[in-house]
């Protein structure tokens, strides 16, 4: 009987208090990058390591998806694939990927290319990351133009606009605008016109992006942990999504050799 | 009431108590389509225990859908999932079966690193029962025919799973389970026998898990196993229960498996000791009412070449089974199977399969023996969504 009671006082102190007001769940690529995430990770934040094998099983999945719609908001530190699959199936939770590149790279490069005016392409909710992007492309001579979409369906009016002035276009990130038929748009109105598209995961150039600023994934991890950290305290959380130094360039070198653009290690 | 029923109805009460707002469920499943392209078994036996099948030869292929799966899982609270499986089987014009195969909480309690699941759950004993069961857990397409067919899976039942992992030094880790369910009962409409060598659905154990308890026994059991990602797992299980209305005729299952997965390579063994006390439905088959059976089954799989981008896996499967009377007799059942086949993974939703398998099962009978003898080539998909 004595057991029988502490069995229910265990099951009733797992079940816990009613759930704190913002719970964020934040998405990591694999389990080494979970345990990074964990030590650094607040008591509201739950992490989960994101294995595409692992979600291949249905049962796993429906675990996953769970534990991501019991949450408020989903924040994901992980390559666009990740972030694709997250964008297609969580529904109701507000999903954010953390676009943790080093933007001064990119802007380095933009410089030497001769890109003084590139349009940035980005989701309300983005306006942050703008404003920190724009003011560092500022101070390299490089015109930073907004091109703020409510909606997807806001694209087709909004980028034939921007492209007849920008020298290149950059996505700033976001699910929306990195999968399905919004990028396939993006990229398709870029290359007719010869303009270079700058997206924010390297896996999108072999999809047709020019380049990409691949993420150094322990600094893309503790950005993204603080960016959590910030949301589960009831911070904004497009607030937290800044870009943070570390990784590469990524070229598209088959597009750099048909337009004649100089790229770092040549073209094919 | 037992410790079992508190417990259980403990955590039902519990999940009842938690919050509902964020109860928002996760629907995912999958659909198991089966094209039996040639079968050819050759049957013989006395008529009474065949039930109805004709002896000679049975031939036929066609298509059919042996399975559409539903998964629904929420959390309960923080650290509390619910998780269930609604399985349609043998679908036609209409189901032939509709199953709950689990449905359990997944409960992780707050001391000891912990975890409960309680409901209908399914049992940790061996491997494949409850990593390898579904089809797309598995590379191969048909599960081992004596486990599968006789033992039944998965074996799932009403009770309690405790389990707890340790971890190791070299990324090495064991896990401990022990549980505590209504167990197997007798063969249904009689109180003396487990099994009975009749088709169809005496020789099987499956249906003799019921939806309640038909004695005051509750059956125990754990299991132990070590694993590490990248070479695989070792593990013992055992199962103790009393099948019988009175509680003193007792079923005892002891396994052992080893998993090796380096690099692509998959290899899975499983070994089965059954030992069954007082079963009077397979005392004449095999000379006692005390019997044994002792078996393995062992499946390979590693990738062949690539199709579009998409790896081709092969894989062979070859098991060994006999039950005789406890200490030797005469008597034998015996199961003996061989199968392989090749498997591609067309998108990460669709995977097909094609296997050919033999199988010989033979078993004494008051008169002569059943024999079934055979071949069977298939082909399946399985599609995840």
């Amino acid at each position: 009987m004595r057991r029988a009671r502490g069995l229910v006082v265990a099951v009733l102190l797992a079940l816990g208090p009613p759930a704190a007001a913002l719970n964020v769940a934040l998405v990591v690529s694999g389990e080494s990058q979970k345990k990074a995430a964990i030590e650094r990770a607040g008591k509201d934040v739950k992490v989960l390591a994101f294995d595409p094998v692992r979600l291949g099983d249905p049962i796993e999945k429906g675990r996953f998806l769970a534990a991501l719609q019991a949450s408020d908001r989903v924040i994901a530190a992980a390559d666009g694939e990740a972030c694709g699959w997250l964008g297609r199936e969580v529904e109701g939770v507000a999903v954010h990927c953390v676009t943790s590149y080093d933007a001064r790279k990119i802007l380095a490069f933009a410089r030497a290319a001769g890109w003084t005016r590139i349009a940035a392409v980005h989701m309300t909710g983005y306006e942050r990351v703008y404003a920190r992007l724009s003011v560092l492309a500022r101070a390299r001579g490089i015109a930073l133009v907004p091109v703020r979409l409510e909606g997807t369906r806001d694209l087709a009016r909004a980028l034939p606009k921007a492209l007849k002035t920008a020298k290149a276009v950059w996505i700033l990130g976001d699910p929306r605008l990195t999968q399905g038929a919004a990028f396939d748009y993006l990229v398709e109105a870029t290359v007719a016109r010869r303009v270079p598209l700058i997206a924010p995961d390297a896996a999108l150039v072999g999809r047709g992006a020019f380049l990409a600023a691949e993420s150094d994934p322990a600094a893309l991890t503790r950005h993204a942990v603080d960016a959590a950290n910030l949301a589960a305290g009831g911070a904004p959380t497009a607030a937290a999504l800044t870009t943070a130094p570390g990784g590469r360039l990524v070229f598209n070198r088959v597009l750099a050799r048909r337009w004649g653009v100089l790229v770092p290690g040549g073209t094919p | 009431m037992s410790l079992l029923r508190r417990t259980t109805a403990a955590v039902l009460l519990a999940a009842v108590l938690a919050p509902a707002a964020r109860a928002k469920v996760a629907f995912t499943g999958y659909g198991h389509l089966l094209m039996p392209v040639d079968t050819h078994f050759k049957i013989r036996g006395p008529s009474a225990p065949l039930g109805g099948l004709p002896e000679g030869n049975l031939i036929s292929k066609g298509f059919r859908v042996d399975a559409v799966g539903l998964f629904a899982t929420t959390k309960v609270s923080e650290d509390v999932e619910f998780l269930m499986d609604l399985t349609f089987r043998n679908i036609g014009n209409t189901v032939g079966q509709t199953r709950i195969q689990y449905a359990y909480l997944d409960a992780a309690l707050p001391w000891g690193d912990l975890k409960m699941q309680a409901g209908r759950v399914n049992l940790p004993f061996n491997y494949y029962n409850t990593r390898r069961f579904y089809p797309f857990q598995r590379v191969e397409l048909s599960a081992p025919v004596f486990v599968n067919g006789i033992l039944g899976l998965p074996i799932a039942d009403a009770g309690a799973v405790l389990s707890r992992r340790f971890e190791l030094d070299g990324g090495w880790g064991v896990d401990a389970r022990a549980y505590a369910v209504n167990g197997y009962g007798s063969l249904s409409g009689s109180t003396a026998s487990l099994r009975s060598p009749s088709l169809p659905g005496g020789l099987g154990l499956a249906g003799n898990l019921g939806a309640s308890n038909n004695n005051k026994d509750v059956a125990v059991g754990a299991q132990v196993a070590a694993n590490r990602a990248g070479i695989g797992e070792v593990g013992a299980s055992y199962y103790r229960g009393a099948w019988d209305r009175e509680g003193r005729r007792v079923l005892q299952l002891a396994g052992a498996h080893a998993l090796w997965t380096p690099g692509e390579f998959d290899l899975l063994a499983e070994y089965l000791h059954l030992h069954a006390g007082g079963d009077e439905g397979m005392a004449q088959s095999l000379g006692s009412t005390s019997w044994v059976t002792h078996g393995v089954f062992l499946t390979a799989a590693h990738p062949l070449f690539s199709v579009g981008g998409r790896e081709v896996a092969g894989w062979g499967h070859f098991e060994n089974y006999h039950s005789r009377r406890a200490g030797g007799g005469p008597g034998r059942e015996v199961l003996r199977s061989y199968s392989g086949g090749a498997t591609l993974a067309v998108n990460d939703n669709v995977t097909l399969k094609a296997e050919a398998l033999y199988l010989f099962y033979a078993v004494p009978t008051t008169s002569k023996a059943i024999i079934l003898d055979g071949r069977l080539i298939q082909a399946a998909a399985v599609i995840t969504f």
